[in-house]
């Protein structure tokens, strides 16, 4: 059984057409990425997700069916708008949306002592919201969203205000979270915090589609079309090759469509030109985005 | 229901966390009650004898000068000494100024003629100048103008002596407002403003407290844990009993004021506020409440910022506000047509007709069509409302507008 099955969902607000048509599904326990540019619908998606919204079209299944008040509690949101409460303490902030949470007001003092332990925001428990620094306010804002030990994670942006070392703190937290079972959903722009964290992931652009599945496996369906190749001496003239560009003696050849890695390395060979490197180039996240956005321009 | 009261709990807390809530709705009769209470207690300490069954109190020693001989006896009931006779104002003069005596009266020889008679006194006591009391005096010539007759003296002091009852309620004390002096006359406004204070404070706050969500941005986090629906019950049942809590402050204040002022504050003896009165204050300002926190929640649901809100609530409590305009003229004529419309139209009357009610007797038939009047607006309007409370609305940044306001009451965005 899937932790989220969303199927041909749509939602219009007015003349703007939110989300047109998305499917994707995330596995049990593992970190999924909700990735596109802005304003594809990825926030208006998750919203449909949590029952926020009502889709005009399609379904949702969470946890195993529809969405109940009791499966509420089961599950954690950061959404990509910040919010606390500004003007109250931080502990009793923090307790309440707890409590939302339906955990006993014992159990969240508990919880709460340790992660903000964790978080090194124990110092700063009765200290107005308003009175934080902005990335400690994101690491209050996480304990808000993992306080309650959800099942389902989702999180926007989560990586958002944070320095290098809280960062590294917030994905560490993120596996050992997937270690324990919990399944994550992250949206996020930052595709080498992709790359680094998601098993699977959903590219949509306009509302719709455009890549899904395991990210190494959409990583190999990208391989192929570029190489990088060290030689001794200037590089001999390359059929099927549209651009090179290259730095330190590493050249990267881009290939035409319907050339073949290996084509290159033969006639390397042929023009007896002496390689020192051949590498295929596995194209980074970025690049999959930015092509596969380009390649659906107009996806709605 | 669980999240619904913890959310009222919350709600509930932060609002006692807010300095102006506090100080309007608790602190305000909190103050004018230990006011009272002061008041009532200097004063029950600065009397000095207990009242007199025949005449009045006696102060403090005090001399007389009397060249008209009227003052043959001194009625039994004044202290030895209190009254002492001076042969000229010159002796009395002298004891004036030696602090023997407080200051003296001068009985001209002209008196019976005149009735006029002078008092002296060295300087003009800002504390009790005002209430000097020439009561006692007065007993004294009267008790002589009798020639010694206190029975007498007695009968004209009081000719009527009337046996307090307390009769079945017309008005607030059973009795017409000029026999029960100033709380009678001021009581029907004291009801109004309760009222206007019940209903106005928590439903103005109730604004506050759904736009601050959407501008602290939390919204989105709560409706991942409630319902619209859950959320916005907290809120109303919080403040609705944060505004019974406010109702009961100014009820014990006035019982204070009924029960304990007595003569300090010149409370007539047998005045009462009627349990049935403040059954109604208590049913109107709930359906009060119903009507105004609903519409109030309302704009706060759709305005993304309680700045927004300012213009609208203006109109939207401006019912409230006609009534306070009218208000002389309903507390003085309780029974003209204005104040019976007032009194009976659902915006209007849960103020008016308290005002009313406690300034006349009104015929039951009018509190109980008032009541089911404003209960069936309160459900109109809790129906209409209730079509804002979802979360598109809740999540929005649009711009608002008394309009965009109006059209979705109606259900036209």
């Amino acid at each position: 059984m899937h932790a989220v099955e969303v199927h041909q969902v749509a939602k219009r607000f007015g003349a703007t057409q939110a989300v047109a048509d998305v499917s994707f599904a995330v596995e049990r326990g593992e970190i999924f990425g909700l990735l596109g540019p802005n304003g594809a619908g990825k926030t208006t998606t998750i919203r449909l997700m949590l029952d926020i919204f009502r889709p005009d079209r399609g379904t949702v299944s969470i946890l195993g069916g529809p969405m109940t008040e009791e499966k509420k509690e089961r599950i954690g949101y950061m959404p990509e708008e910040r919010g606390l409460y500004q003007n109250i303490p931080l502990e009793r902030c923090l307790l309440y949306l707890g409590t939302l949470k339906g955990l006993p007001r014992a159990e969240t003092r508990q919880r709460l002592a340790g992660l903000l332990e964790r978080f090194d925001l124990a110092a700063h428990r009765g200290k107005k919201v308003k009175e934080l620094s902005k990335g400690m306010q994101q690491k209050a804002q996480i304990i808000s969203t993992i306080l309650h030990q959800p099942e389902l994670l989702i999180i926007d942006e989560p990586f958002a205000s944070l320095d290098p070392i809280n960062a590294r703190a917030v994905k560490d937290l993120m596996r050992q979270l997937r270690a324990q079972g919990t399944t994550i959903l992250m949206s996020t722009h930052q595709m080498h915090q992709v790359e680094e964290l998601c098993d699977r992931i959903v590219l949509i652009d306009h509302g719709r589609n455009v890549l899904y599945g395991p990210l190494d496996q959409i990583q190999r369906q990208y391989t192929g079309r570029k190489v990088r190749v060290r030689l001794r001496g200037d590089p001999p003239p390359l059929a099927g090759v549209q651009q090179t560009a290259g730095g330190n003696g590493m050249l990267e050849l881009n290939l035409a469509e319907g050339t073949e890695p290996q084509q290159v390395l033969q006639q390397l060979v042929r023009h007896q030109a002496i390689v020192e490197h051949f590498e295929i180039a596995v194209p980074t996240l970025d690049e999959i985005f930015i092509r596969a956005v380009g390649e659906h321009p107009d996806a709605v | 229901m669980k999240k619904t009261l913890a959310v009222m709990v919350n709600e509930i807390r932060t609002s006692l966390g807010r300095k102006a809530f506090v100080i309007l709705s608790l602190g305000l009769p909190l103050l004018v009650g230990l006011i009272v209470l002061v008041v009532i207690l200097l004063r029950r300490d600065t009397a000095t004898t207990a009242p007199s069954e025949t005449g009045p109190e006696v102060p403090e020693t005090t001399g007389y000068v009397d060249p008209a001989g009227l003052i043959q006896v001194i009625p039994s009931d004044v202290p030895d000494g209190w009254l002492i006779s001076y042969p000229d104002e010159a002796t009395a003069q002298s004891a004036l100024e030696a602090g023997e005596i407080r200051g003296y009266y001068v009985v001209p020889a002209g008196y019976l003629q005149s009735g006029e008679l002078s008092y002296v006194q060295l300087d003009f006591d800002f504390i009790s100048g005002n209430r000097l009391d020439h009561d006692p005096m007065g007993w004294v010539l009267l008790v002589n103008l009798f020639g010694g007759d206190e029975a007498a003296a007695t009968d004209a002091w009081r000719p009527m002596d009337v046996n307090w009852q307390q009769a079945t309620a017309p008005g607030a004390a059973g009795q017409d407002a000029s026999d029960q002096g100033w709380i009678a006359e001021l009581l029907p406004n004291l009801m109004a403003f309760l009222l206007y204070m019940a209903i106005i404070l928590p439903a103005s706050t109730l604004v506050s407290t759904v736009t601050d969500e959407k501008k602290n941005r939390v919204m989105e986090i709560l409706l991942s844990s409630v319902s619209p629906g859950q959320l916005i019950g907290g809120k109303i049942l919080a403040l609705g009993l944060l505004g019974l809590l406010q109702i009961a402050l100014w009820v014990a204040v006035l019982w204070v004021v009924a029960h304990l002022g007595g003569q300090a504050l010149a409370i007539p003896p047998g005045f009462s506020i009627p349990t049935s009165l403040l059954v109604w204050c208590l049913v109107y300002s709930l359906l009060g409440y119903a009507m105004y926190g609903s519409q109030m929640a309302g704009l706060g649901a759709l305005a993304p910022d309680v700045k927004d809100t300012s213009g609208p609530i203006m109109i939207v409590l401006s019912p409230l506000i006609l009534v306070y305009m009218f208000l002389v003229i309903i507390v003085s004529r309780p029974e003209s047509a204005l104040p019976v419309a007032l009194s009976l139209f659902p915006l209007t009357s849960p103020v008016a007709m308290m005002a009313r009610m406690t300034a006349t007797d009104v015929p039951l038939w009018q509190p109980l069509l008032a009541a089911a009047l404003q209960l069936a607006t309160a459900i109109v309007i809790v129906r209409a409302v209730a079509r804002l409370f979802h979360a598109q609305a809740l999540l929005s940044g649009q711009p608002f507008s008394l309009k965009t306001y109006g059209r979705a009451l109606l259900g036209r965005s």
